[in-house]
């Protein structure tokens, strides 16, 4: 087993109580089992040493890197130095830490983490946008020497006040510079190196995974600056607009050329998604359609939607319509029960006159209308 | 008879042209409301409340009343709603059941966002008392303004606002029946901290006083209904002595949007006002016009909340304490609305150019940890979130926020709670369907459906309170409330828009920080009313300005300070100018100390 101190047992009754909710923070050696990996980077300057590692599945696919980091993190001598490891995802996001078995994160004065400071230091180092990004070192010393000499001010503590959530007290350099490490240039270097050894099978597991970064980044690199995608990921692709995030959703559909829902299997395959799709979605979907010729085969569900449509939609739907000058004998006959409709029985009229090949029913009720009108 | 029919908030006529009889009914007048609540916020926009649903996902208990027919017989009945959150519909589906029959269809849930009249289908009608229930089916914040009867099929009231407020007048016998509550030395409209402090510092200076709030309760930001905590600083005066009553109002600080409405002390701020005797309080009353002489301000109209019955209150000075400027905005009183331009001010702060933008209105909410967990419903309707973009909090803060410009703070009130409201549940059910292992076991403890606004009018003064006169401190003369909250624009966070851009519902803020600095008298007074003061977000500042003058200790402040004004200007018999032109020195001995009105002889010295 290796090590295995006082502050593991403590660690581990708190969990076994169910105190403690951990983020696989504590690492000891029994439990470690080394998957392949391989050293990507090595850095040992006079502010941080470490070795970044590429782990990879058992398959050889890369799974994550992680470092192993040596740091200084204060000014002063009252704390001591970091032993840690960072674990990112195959983009440089960065993913949680672990301390290896026999390490410890101090405050001031030597004074050992509480384990919920080791949980909070996860949920500092997991926020990507924290104003920690924003300050310089020296800057985080001033504030806090301000604060102290003068208590908390309510004029000019909204500032810190903010701050404070950002950071463990009586550890502020240390959540500075750890925060700086896992969102600084070894983020970037991982990044790089995926990028370097990216594939189509990576990028189809990207498309599939449920990470929207995955997903954002794979899309970027499959979808043609002129909007159409490299065919053998169009599967892959389309998955995601049915997918749980509407964000990404829509961002493929802006994304995605009008040519790629060409052809009437798409366009079926679209509307069946429109049916299954949020609304904020749908109304995407339904502006993508607007610039689309439809096909025959959903020109007579799209007027049938008209029915079970809000206003809103409804304008877009009779928007997308006027759009079409080929809907089909059936679209026709189900249009023509909106030609004397109050709100858009003048577009539904623009809508059957702009139509190439009328049929017979059409043309008589347009005849009529038109004389009906005259005689108005 | 007729006050009988009033207070229960219908009446039957009958046009004997056309032998149709026809019975409106307010739904707020409905005498049991159980679980449904009364909200007038857009009473501005629709010039009557509405019965609102607000369970926050489980059905509220039935709302009813009965009713008296003088003749039997089959009626046609159509409902006053609207679908709140058409995407493509709503939620807030309810039926009304008449003598313990459903109508055929339900309500609420037509996919139009628009306030209208809905057909119910023939009811039979008894002659004598007939009972209407209204049954919410979600909890999802369903609403109905009114119903209507009629023999006539083609008989539908109108639905534009205006024409049907004529409509309503004549159907309630409201027309020309404002009931004469008094005459007062100050009428005091709005009954948020400022308006509170304003009429408690004027009765205490002898003052009759008249209290008109359109809520139930004191306090309004600070109320338990949006619950927000009082800033700004009372301990940093020039003028120590002023600040105090806004003590006596303060019930500790709960922070924003605890589950514990007790915290706020609406009962606090109620008894120190009903311990004045100088002082008439009219709570649920809603002021909605004004009777003018020239530029003066004679009266004005308000009305019950539940009971539409209409009171007139005469008064020698009017203090708007609003917080939207609605008394100086019927009163005709200059106001500006949105920001200036940076040509316009000098403020470095201010855009380039100007624009509608405005702070936003806050839904606060709160969620409470128990012992077995709960379940929240899919809320397709609502703004939908996902593991990219959600807000992990198990209540809210000042950030959930909209307005910014997207939406019209007055006349879009109605719009702004139910986009909070949107967000709320949506982000809710989010947390409460995905990530179980955090939320599982809370549950939503409180949801705000009183908007708390920041900005809408300032009524200009004759001073505009700017940027400079705050960075620069400059003390004017008649410089008498002390403000110290930074200048505390708030703007979308950057996230929050780039995800729902132009219908942003976060917020952020910088915060500039300032010195202890005055507000003078001539922010506090119309400069073409000429009895009108103003206390609170409404007094005479620029946009910039308002950033750091809208806090609720600072609003509190200027409301002792309007009522020490209001003393001097009666006292004198002259206008709210006259006093910084002519009495200055004897309004500024007031803030300095209200016993200084008193001829005490000064102690002998050693």
């Amino acid at each position: 087993m290796g090590e295995f101190n006082s502050k593991n047992y403590l660690f581990l009754i708190l969990l076994l109580m169910g105190a403690v909710d951990l983020p696989t923070i504590f690492r000891d050696e029994g439990s470690q089992f080394s998957p392949p990996k391989e050293l990507v980077h090595s850095l040992e300057t006079d502010s941080i040493r470490y070795d970044l590692w590429l782990v990879t599945e058992n398959d050889g696919f890369p799974a994550h890197y992680y470092a192993e980091i040596f740091t200084p993190v204060c000014y002063s001598d009252k704390c001591y130095p970091v032993f840690t490891e960072f674990y990112w995802d195959l983009l440089g996001n960065f993913r949680h830490y672990e301390m290896p078995p026999g390490k410890a994160l101090t405050k001031n004065d030597h004074e050992e983490f509480q384990p919920q400071e080791y949980q909070k230091m996860q949920e500092i180092l997991s926020n990507e946008s924290s104003l920690l990004g924003e300050y310089k070192a020296e800057d985080l010393v001033v504030e806090q020497r301000e604060e102290m000499a003068q208590g908390v001010d309510a004029v000019t503590g909204a500032t810190l006040k903010t701050l404070q959530n950002e950071v463990i007290s009586g550890a502020v350099y240390s959540c500075y510079t750890l925060w700086h490490i896992a969102h600084g240039e070894i983020s970037e270097l991982v990044k790089a190196h995926t990028e370097g050894i990216q594939s189509d099978k990576m990028i189809h597991r990207f498309l599939q995974s449920q990470n929207h970064k995955y997903q954002y980044w794979a899309i970027d690199q499959v979808v043609q600056e002129d909007g159409s995608i490299n065919k053998p990921f169009t599967e892959s692709l389309l998955g995601i607009l049915r997918g749980k995030n509407i964000f990404i959703a829509q961002y493929l559909l802006e994304k995605l050329s009008d040519k790629e829902f060409a052809h009437a299997e798409k366009q079926e395959w679209l509307w069946q998604t429109f049916k299954s799709s949020p609304y904020r979605l749908q109304m995407a979907i339904l502006d993508k359609m607007t610039d689309i010729k439809i096909q025959k085969e959903i020109q007579l569900p799209l007027i049938q939607q008209l029915k079970r449509s809000n206003p809103a939609q409804q304008d877009k739907l009779i928007h997308l319509l006027g759009e079409q000058n080929r809907l089909s004998k059936p679209a026709q006959e189900e249009l023509l029960a909106y030609l004397d409709h109050d709100k858009w029985g003048d577009e539904v009229y623009r809508i059957l006159e702009q139509q190439k090949d009328k049929i017979m029913e059409v043309r008589e009720a347009l005849a009529q209308h038109k004389n009906l009108q005259q005689q108005k | 008879m007729k006050k009988i029919l009033l207070t229960l908030g219908y009446m039957m006529c009958t046009f004997w042209g056309f032998a149709q009889e026809s019975v409106f009914i307010e739904a707020e007048s409905f005498k049991e409301k159980g679980g449904w609540v009364i909200d007038q916020q857009s009473f501005d926009v629709l010039f009557s409340s509405y019965l609102m649903a607000h369970g926050m996902g489980r059905p509220v208990e039935d709302a009813q009343t009965t009713i008296e027919f003088s003749e039997g017989g089959n009626y046609h009945i159509w409902v006053r709603t609207k679908d709140w959150a058409p995407f493509p519909t709503g939620p807030g589906e309810f039926e009304l059941s008449i003598n313990g029959q459903p109508l055929e269809t339900s309500f609420g849930v037509s996919g139009s966002a628009d306030w209208d009249w809905y057909y119910g289908g023939e009811v039979n009608m008894k002659k004598g008392e007939n009972a209407i229930v209204a049954e919410d089916l979600t909890g999802f914040n369903g609403r109905f303004d009114a119903i209507y009867f009629s023999t006539s099929k083609e008989n539908l009231p109108p639905n534009d606002n205006e024409e049907l407020l004529a409509f309503r007048k004549k159907m309630l016998n409201l027309t020309e029946d404002a009931e004469d509550v008094g005459q007062f030395d100050l009428v005091v409209v709005g009954g948020g901290m400022a308006g509170t402090t304003a009429a408690i510092s004027a009765a205490r200076m002898g003052l009759k006083v008249a209290l008109i709030q359109n809520r139930p309760v004191l306090g309004g930001n600070n109320s338990s209904e949006i619950r927000v905590h009082l800033m700004g600083r009372v301990d940093q005066n020039h003028y120590p002595k002023l600040g105090r009553i806004v003590r006596e109002l303060d019930n500790g600080d709960p922070g924003n949007g605890n589950p514990d409405g007790d915290r706020y002390g609406d009962e606090r701020k109620l008894a120190v006002v009903q311990a004045e005797p100088n002082i008439s309080l009219h709570l649920n009353t809603h002021v909605y016009e004004a009777e003018m002489d020239g530029n003066t301000i004679v009266a004005v109209i308000g009305r019950n909340i539940q009971t539409n019955q209409e009171y007139r209150f005469e008064g020698k000075y009017f203090s708007d304490c609003t917080g939207d400027g609605t008394l100086g905005y019927l009163a005709g009183a200059e106001f500006r609305m949105g920001r200036e331009s940076r040509a316009q001010t000098g403020e470095s702060l201010a855009p380039e150019n100007a624009d509608d933008f405005t702070l936003g209105t806050s839904n606060l909410w709160a969620s409470l940890e128990r012992e077995e967990p709960s379940d929240f419903p899919e809320t397709p309707w609502a703004i939908q979130f996902s593991d990219e973009y959600h807000i992990d909090a198990n209540k809210a803060d000042w950030q959930w926020e909209t307005g910014f410009g997207n939406f019209n703070t007055i006349y879009e009130a109605e719009e702004i709670r139910d986009h909070n409201l949107r967000a709320i549940f949506g982000n809710w059910s989010y947390l409460k369907n995905n990530k179980e292992d955090k939320y599982s076991h809370h549950e939503l403890a409180w949801v705000a459906y009183i908007g708390g606004k920041r900005e809408s009018r300032r009524l200009m003064g004759d001073h505009v309170l700017t940027q400079m006169d705050i960075q620069d401190g400059i003390i004017y003369p008649d410089g008498c409330v002390t403000a110290t909250w930074t200048i505390d624009l708030h703007f979308p966070d950057e996230k929050n828009s780039q995800y729902f851009e132009g219908e942003e519902f976060f917020a952020a803020t910088k915060h500039i920080k300032v010195q202890p600095y005055t507000i003078p008298l001539r922010s506090l007074y119309s400069r073409n009313i000429d009895n009108l003061f103003m206390a609170g977000r409404d007094i005479s500042t620029t946009h910039v300005a308002f950033g750091s003058t809208r806090v609720m200790r600072t609003c509190g402040m200027m409301g002792e300070a309007v009522g020490y004004a209001a003393f001097v200007a009666n006292k004198r018999a002259c206008t709210p100018r006259e006093i910084y032109t002519d009495h200055l020195d004897e309004f500024m001995g007031i803030i300095e100390s209200p016993l200084n009105i008193y001829n005490y002889p000064s102690l002998p010295k050693n």
